[in-house]
């Protein structure tokens, strides 16, 4: 049994917002699905599913705030901001078995103005809580043991930095739209070794919501049919003090949604990679098998991410790193923006030709201590 | 960064006995006699191998810098977080002492130590050797 072909994503919506004091959490996130369901040109009264992370607070208290009342069918899984990939497999999977027909996945929060939420342990708090380690540093290690071991330079990661400015140059709502360069990016300041401040995604609020039907509903409404071809998931852990930094769970997701779909990497026409700082795309990159391990570094340096220039249009949003990271986690709009690609909405600047088939990937959680990995392939269908 | 802005870690049943341990400056590990594989962090039922009960071993606490980076400011200042290598195998994620935070290198040999942190609490660091 496989999910492929058995679901589409109708409706999408991201806040416009990157600063919200005016707002409430919840507030953002019904804006959000009220957008997505609009986009849909679906209501309310249709959701039968509904899918969200941590950032919705406590489930049941969002789904009576937003006057969800025919849910059949809801998933509240976390793995961080990769969360939303891993609905849309979830959601797919759903769909398939019958238990919902129209399901609404939100995103929203307010990382700026809502007091810090304090970093979620598990049986692991006494052992790591003290160290006080947060993504920054956590994410840095995994890039210093990527050097270590292939070499790996500032530079060619600064290179995903670059990449996303291109494309954050285009998009009004970016957070940050200058375009940088690789010497910008050496020359910001020190985070945690060997992870420079634009090696780092932005921290906005807002949000973004995603609708999923069966493909019979996607074409009764008129939609551009985006159709979901294959989905994975995994968690990747330090496995009893084994844990090896040199790859991620996407070594396991993304080869997989690909088998799923029938399709390999070169394929591909659009990526968007989870870009929480630039060692996260290199890594997905790799274990996703746009490339060998280890030669990431060559193959994100000198443009190659860059729509219109490079082989591997990544993220034309400008992604997390330039454009929009609500709530810290990037997993949203990043489904987001490959549905525009397929539907030819991307900003003109940025629209991959004839795009029909995207690749979405995300990690969340920390990649260097525990993490959630999900992967999934679109195609639009004629 | 100094030491009291660190705050002791959480307790519970299953790593007490560590604790007591380490306020003696005595460094457990557990041992699974099924796989005989070490594994970290401690638990009762191995998760490498989901056998048997795991035992206590002391252990020197050296090992080789896997991996490694210095958070250049945090509210409680800079700090180094590394995984360490140990010699009997598990990588251990913990926080390097500040003495130490910016001097590593992967590959150097380090070793784990205890030094009170807040309210005189015994907590885990590594060091250079
Ligand atoms: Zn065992």
């Amino acid at each position: 049994m496989s999910i492929k072909g058995v679901a589409s994503i109708v409706g999408i919506y991201e806040h416009p917002l990157r600063k919200a004091p005016d707002k409430s959490t919840p507030q953002l996130h019904y804006e959000c699905a009220k957008g997505a369901l609009e986009d849909a040109g679906l209501t309310f009264d249709d959701v039968d599913g509904y899918f969200c992370a941590g950032d919705a607070g406590w489930f049941m208290s969002m789904v009576d705030y937003m006057g969800l009342r025919n849910l059949t069918y809801f998933d509240a899984t976390d793995i961080g901001g990769s969360s939303y990939i891993a609905h849309l497999n979830d959601a797919a999977a759903a769909i398939a078995m019958g238990r919902c027909k129209i399901a609404l996945v939100t995103l929203a929060g307010r990382p700026r103005n809502d007091p810090p939420q304090p970093r979620p342990y598990g049986p692991e708090a006494g052992w790591e809580m003290p160290l006080g380690g947060t993504p920054p540093n956590i994410y840095a290690l995994a890039a210093h043991r990527h050097m270590h071991e292939f070499g790996t330079t500032s530079e060619q990661l600064a290179w995903i930095k670059v990449a996303a400015s291109h494309h954050a140059q285009h998009n009004e709502h970016a957070m940050l739209r200058d375009v940088v360069t690789v010497d910008d990016v050496l020359n910001s300041p020190m985070i945690a070794d060997p992870l420079h401040r634009m090696d780092c995604c932005v921290v906005s609020e807002g949000g973004g919501a995603f609708i999923i039907t069966t493909p019979e509903i996607a074409k009764s409404l008129g939609k551009a049919d985006i159709r979901v071809q294959g989905a994975a998931q995994a968690i990747k852990g330090q496995d009893g003090g084994r844990i090896d930094l040199t790859y991620s769970g996407a070594a396991f997701t993304g080869p997989k949604a690909m088998e799923e779909a029938g399709v390999k990497p070169s394929d591909i026409k659009y990526a968007s990679i989870y870009d929480s700082f630039t060692i996260t795309v290199l890594m997905q990159l790799e274990d996703c098998g746009f490339c060998e391990k280890g030669k990431g570094g060559a193959f994100v340096a000198d443009g190659n991410l860059i729509s219109g220039q490079g082989k591997l249009p990544f993220n034309t949003d400008g992604g997390g790193l330039c454009n929009n990271h609500p709530v810290n986690r990037g997993g949203m709009t990043k489904v987001l923006e490959a549905v525009r690609q397929l539907r030819g909405e991307a900003h003109p600047a940025v629209q991959v030709p004839n795009c029909d088939l995207a690749f979405v990937t995300g990690i969340g959680g920390t990649l260097a201590v525990r993490h959630g990995a999900a992967s999934a392939v679109l195609e639009r269908i004629a | 960064m100094s030491y009291d802005l660190i705050s002791p870690p959480p307790l519970n049943p299953e790593s007490q006995p560590f604790w007591d341990a380490a306020a003696k400056g005595t460094f457990l590990i557990r041992h699974c006699p099924a796989c005989d594989q070490a594994h970290w962090y401690p638990r009762t039922i191995c998760p490498l191998c989901h056998q048997a009960d795991t035992e206590w071993r002391e252990s020197p606490g050296t090992g080789t810098i896997y991996t490694w980076t210095h958070m250049r400011k945090s509210p409680r200042g800079p700090f180094a977080l590394a995984y360490l290598e140990l010699d009997e195998g598990p990588r251990v994620y913990v926080q390097f002492r500040p003495e130490d935070s910016e001097n590593l290198e992967i590959g150097k040999r380090a070793r784990i130590m205890f030094h009170p942190v807040k309210d005189g609490a015994p907590m885990m660091f590594a060091e250079l050797i």
